[in-house]
């Protein structure tokens, strides 16, 4: 080997401790030219020797001696968090510390080591001896999971009380009775709670639906009673008296049939806060005479009120058909009427309206 | 449905925790993470003083327990950040659970609330490497002296978390392993590795250089790191 050693195999050669090396066994070269170099030229063999005693110098960076906790030093529980990738709003902060400090370096790396994926040949060992290695525990063990819900026991804090003198030692078949008891009691006490808890909101659901369907009837009611005093033929001097007999907030709005294309050209309805019921006439250019289906679409395309009107007497002559519909319905958003009757085939669509509720 | 290895995490919890009763869920989840558990329960009881294999599978099956407390509340509500956030937090759950167990059991055995009294005459033995010994002072001057050439070979977007990496492997000891999974890193363990490797090499030449090197021209500085003189 005629040429002076590279970075590489420098870094080969120094391999720094805790197995710090990249590349695999076959990236490293030839070692044995390597070594057989260094002994032939004093250059590299100098350059080793320095860039030795720096790696020498680095090793004492880690200070293995317990220090005390600074003012600025977390508390010590957040190191396993940390240590486990779990990351938080402070984890920056905590690892930036962490590379500076030598307490809570020290205590970042005691748990880290916890946390390492590989297993000494002796872990490996240990896990294979466990009980709960078995298939038998693990099997039981998942039963009595996908079983239990709630049951969460405090196993004694030490071996070494007053408990082994009374129950002996724990053989399987106690252990089992003794969870399948304990099992029973907590399934006992959770479905009790359960059933109470289910039938106090079922009760709550099915007055919730009762006050609801109230309120949709009053309504249906109201609406009713409006269309029909609308309806009927008010002569001049009684306008007052066809007013509602309540007085009820009563958006009004006139639209012509036909779709708009652009927004500037779509009709507006205001609906002031308070408001009951918006009134719609429609215009429709056929006379409209027998019933026909009012459908109120948002721009969803999805239905969100709909009902039969029958054109009354002045309606057909005026070429106008009324509507009102709940004013909750009516959120800022574009709408859609579409009127339709039924024909022997199929409903026939007899004209369609559009228009916006601003903010 | 049948629990199938390549499952997800996500997945599985949700099976547990909603599927009431899915014994093939709690099965696939007994497999896979029985070792982690284990291994996690076996080092934290080896800090303590070690305890018998029984104790060890007691606290394997209380750390499965908790997972399933208060209606499964913790599979439910878990965040999974990031593929590997729910074996952190089973590793942190094991970890407190053997924890909480020997802290219990010293409690105990040494009896609440009771203190011991020092002599009088108890003399405190001086700290050999304390503040202010000529080892620490040495130390201090040391790490400053690789804190300024790191400072030069370190640069661009990831600066920070690159000199980071290299404090906490130099200082506080941490493997290349424990470093890739700390939160914000973003490396595998090769890539910490190798990192570590470049900022060693260009730390080292720094540190051999009779002089200060000048700054040398943003050369890599998307990589964080600014490469040194040849020798």
């Amino acid at each position: 080997m005629e040429q002076h050693l590279n970075a590489d195999q420098i870094d080969e050669l120094l391999r720094p401790p805790r197995g710090l090396q990249t590349g695999s066994d076959s990236d490293r070269g030839p070692l044995e030219d390597v070594c057989a170099h260094l002994r032939s030229c004093k250059s590299c063999e100098q350059q080793i020797m320095d860039r030795k005693k720096a790696m020498e110098q680095l090793a004492l960076l880690k200070f293995d001696a317990a220090v005390s906790p600074g003012p600025q030093c977390p508390p010590g529980d957040v190191w396993m968090e940390v240590a486990a990738g779990i990351a938080s709003s402070a984890s920056d902060k905590y690892l930036s510390h962490a590379s500076e400090c030598d307490h809570c370096g020290r205590l970042l790396n005691q748990a880290a080591e916890d946390f390492i994926e590989e297993l000494s040949p002796g872990e490996e060992a240990q896990i294979a001896n466990l009980t709960s290695s078995t298939p038998g525990w693990q099997t039981r063990l998942a039963t009595k999971l996908s079983d239990t819900q709630v049951f969460t026991p405090k196993i004694p804090a030490a071996r070494h009380s007053w408990l082994p003198s009374i129950v002996g030692p724990l053989t399987p078949s106690r252990l089992a009775l003794a969870v399948a008891l304990a099992g029973l009691v907590v399934l006992g006490i959770r479905d009790y709670s359960l059933q109470a808890h289910l039938s106090s909101q079922s009760l709550q659901a099915t007055a919730d639906v009762q006050r609801l369907e109230q309120d949709v009837l009053q309504q249906k009611t109201q609406i009713a009673d409006l269309t029909a005093q609308v309806s009927r033929p008010v002569p001049a001097s009684a306008h007052a008296a066809s007013q509602p007999p309540e007085e009820r907030a009563i958006a009004s709005l006139v639209l012509d049939a036909g779709l708009t294309r652009g927004a500037g050209e779509m009709k507006r309805l205001s609906v002031p806060l308070g408001t009951d019921l918006v009134r719609i006439t429609l215009h429709v250019t056929d006379r409209p005479d027998g019933v026909v289906r009012e459908e109120l679409l948002n721009f969803d395309r999805q239905k969100i009120w709909s009902q039969e009107l029958k054109a009354s007497a002045a309606e057909t002559k005026s070429g106008s058909l009324m509507l009102l519909v709940p004013a909750y319905l009516l959120t800022p958003d574009d709408y859609l009427i579409r009127l339709s009757r039924e024909t022997p085939d199929k409903p026939e669509e007899v004209a369609t309206y559009s228009f916006r509720v601003p903010r | 449905m049948a629990a199938t290895s390549s499952e997800s995490i996500e997945d599985l919890l949700r099976r547990c925790a909603v599927s009431s009763g899915d014994l093939s869920a709690w099965e696939e989840f007994v497999r896979r993470f029985h070792r982690l558990i284990a291994k996690v329960v076996l080092r934290t009881s080896a800090k303590f003083g070690g305890v018998s294999a029984g104790v060890v599978d007691d606290l394997i099956q209380e750390t499965y327990l908790k997972c399933c407390a208060d209606n499964f509340r913790i599979l439910i509500d878990f965040e999974h950040r990031h593929p590997d956030a729910f074996v952190g937090f089973l590793q942190v759950l094991a970890a407190n659970v053997a924890r909480d167990y020997f802290k219990s059991a010293y409690s105990q055995k040494r009896g609440a609330n009771q203190v011991e009294s020092i002599s009088e005459d108890f003399t405190p033995s001086a700290v050999v490497d304390g503040a202010g010994s000529p080892g620490s002072i040495e130390r201090g001057i040391l790490i400053n002296e690789v804190r300024s050439h790191l400072e030069l070979c370190i640069e661009g977007r990831d600066k920070d978390r690159n000199r980071r990496i290299f404090w906490l492997y130099y200082r506080a000891g941490l493997s290349a392993a424990a470093i890739s999974v700390l939160p914000g890193i973003g490396l595998t363990t090769k890539g910490v590795e190798s990192l570590i490797l470049r900022m060693t090499r260009e730390v080292r030449e720094r540190m051999l250089a009779p002089k200060p090197v000048p700054r040398r021209s943003k050369r890599n500085a998307g990589e964080g790191i600014l490469s040194a003189h040849s020798f």
